[in-house]
């Protein structure tokens, strides 16, 4: 898809300008060459969402709509002319490649479904073995209970998170992922009645950091393990729906710069 | 000045704009006889430079003013840390030291405001109740917005900065 659309600048543009070249010398009536200019015109559009889906914007490839519409449609003094439309339909081109050279590849939702980002990554690919045994109904409520919070949804967050903890309970194919649920929804109760950090809250063991992103504070530190347990459990959410429930995978890349900003702070 | 229960802020640059005008419309009126001839119209204009950022900045305030306990009901109290561009269109409430004030001559105040977890610009479009200075504890009540309106990282749209203590001097 995106190939097409890269091909479709140079295409339309450069088209349009050969159009206009034979249609001006092929004698007849004189033509407004204004309707040539038209592909000048779909080229700079598609060169500026070619710049918008990049994660790097190219500011120059995304004002060209701006200046096909100076020269091309606003009424002026100056005639659009062959020589106008040549230049410009050249210049989308080699801003086309420019655009290709320095800014990145194009972030597409096509291909978004394999971009999770270091260190996310990697802990996700170190929890895959715990995930592999997790039903696929505790993996989607990872995925709701994630993205809920994320949204700042904390109600909606603790009762997903509270339900699939009734459910995982039964089972318990995974033991922090239960502590995980629980922590999430002890947190997300607490941010939706905007109560202040107890004194007491659920928090990981030991045992639990092998799949745990973050170390454990020590024990005096009771902020840091507050905070701490709820970065390590929203984490161990998203890694498990990650690694378990494929279909969720597009709603975890929306909420994945929330993921890497609880990583790396 | 107090506008009704508004309490009205000029800011530096208008008055400077004001001075400044003062002074090119005294020097041409000394030396041009056509300026001195059309000063009963430029003095009204010239009030008008004064007169109209009061009006916007009354008008603003007094909508603030209006949707403060809005906000003060429907925000959560969060961390920085958890605010991210999912929540984009939500009210929040975040309390943090502030580390940087840009922009005051303006009316249009930008802080940093950190808390234990991390820090978030928050920008506001009209002046502040209070006068909020570096190292000032703040209540920072506002709507996440992204910081070019379409694109940028998450920030707060301020509708309310409070100090929560005196600063340490």
């Amino acid at each position: 898809m995106i190939w097409l659309l890269e091909l479709a600048v140079p295409v339309f543009s450069l088209g349009g300008a050969l159009a206009a070249i034979i249609f001006s010398g092929s004698g007849g009536d004189p033509v407004d060459l204004r309707y040539f200019a038209t592909g000048c015109i779909i080229g700079s559009f598609i060169l500026a969402y070619l710049a918008w889906i990049r994660p790097h914007k190219d500011i120059v490839a995304l004002t060209t709509p701006i200046y096909s519409v100076f020269f091309f449609v606003m009424p002026s003094d100056f005639s659009v002319g062959i020589i106008l439309i040549l230049l410009y339909a050249v210049s989308l081109t080699l801003l086309l490649v420019r655009l290709k050279l320095r800014f990145g590849v194009a972030h597409t939702p096509e291909n978004g479904g394999q971009s999770l980002k270091e260190p996310l990554k990697s802990y996700c690919e170190t929890v895959r073995q715990q995930a592999a045994g997790i039903p696929l109904e505790a993996a989607h409520a990872a995925a709701v209970t994630f993205a809920r919070f994320a949204q700042g949804e904390y109600r909606e967050a603790a009762q997903a998170a509270g339900a699939a903890t009734v459910s995982l309970t039964e089972t318990n194919p995974c033991p922090p992922l239960v502590t995980a649920f629980a922590i999430v929804r002890e947190q997300a109760l607490l941010l939706d009645e905007s109560t202040d950090q107890p004194e007491q809250f659920i928090e990981f063991s030991a045992s639990d950091a092998a799949v745990l992103a973050k170390p454990l504070s020590p024990a005096d530190q009771l902020n840091d393990r507050f905070e701490v347990s709820l970065d390590n459990a929203l984490l161990l959410l998203f890694a498990t729906a990650w690694n378990a429930s494929a279909k969720d995978q597009p709603v975890l890349l929306l909420g994945q710069s929330f993921a890497l900003k609880i990583f790396n702070p | 000045m107090k506008i009704g229960n508004i309490d009205v802020k000029v800011s530096y640059i208008t008055i400077a704009v004001f001075v400044i005008f003062t002074i090119f419309l005294l020097s041409a009126s000394v030396f041009s006889p056509d300026v001195r001839s059309n000063l009963i119209w430029l003095i009204p204009c010239l009030f008008l430079l004064l007169v109209i950022p009061v009006a916007l900045n009354y008008l603003s305030r007094s909508q603030y003013a209006e949707v403060t306990p809005l906000y003060e009901a429907e925000a959560k109290t969060v961390r920085v840390k958890l605010i991210n561009e999912n929540m984009v269109g939500k009210p929040v409430r975040i309390e943090g030291v502030v580390e940087r004030v840009h922009f005051q001559f303006l009316n249009r105040p930008q802080y940093l405001v950190a808390d234990r977890s991390g820090a978030i610009s928050v920008k506001m479009f009209t002046s502040p109740d209070e006068d909020v200075k570096v190292n000032d504890v703040v209540e920072v009540l506002g709507q996440v917005i992204r910081r070019y309106l379409v694109a940028g990282e998450p920030v707060i749209n301020c509708v309310s900065i409070r100090k929560k203590k005196k600063s340490n001097d």
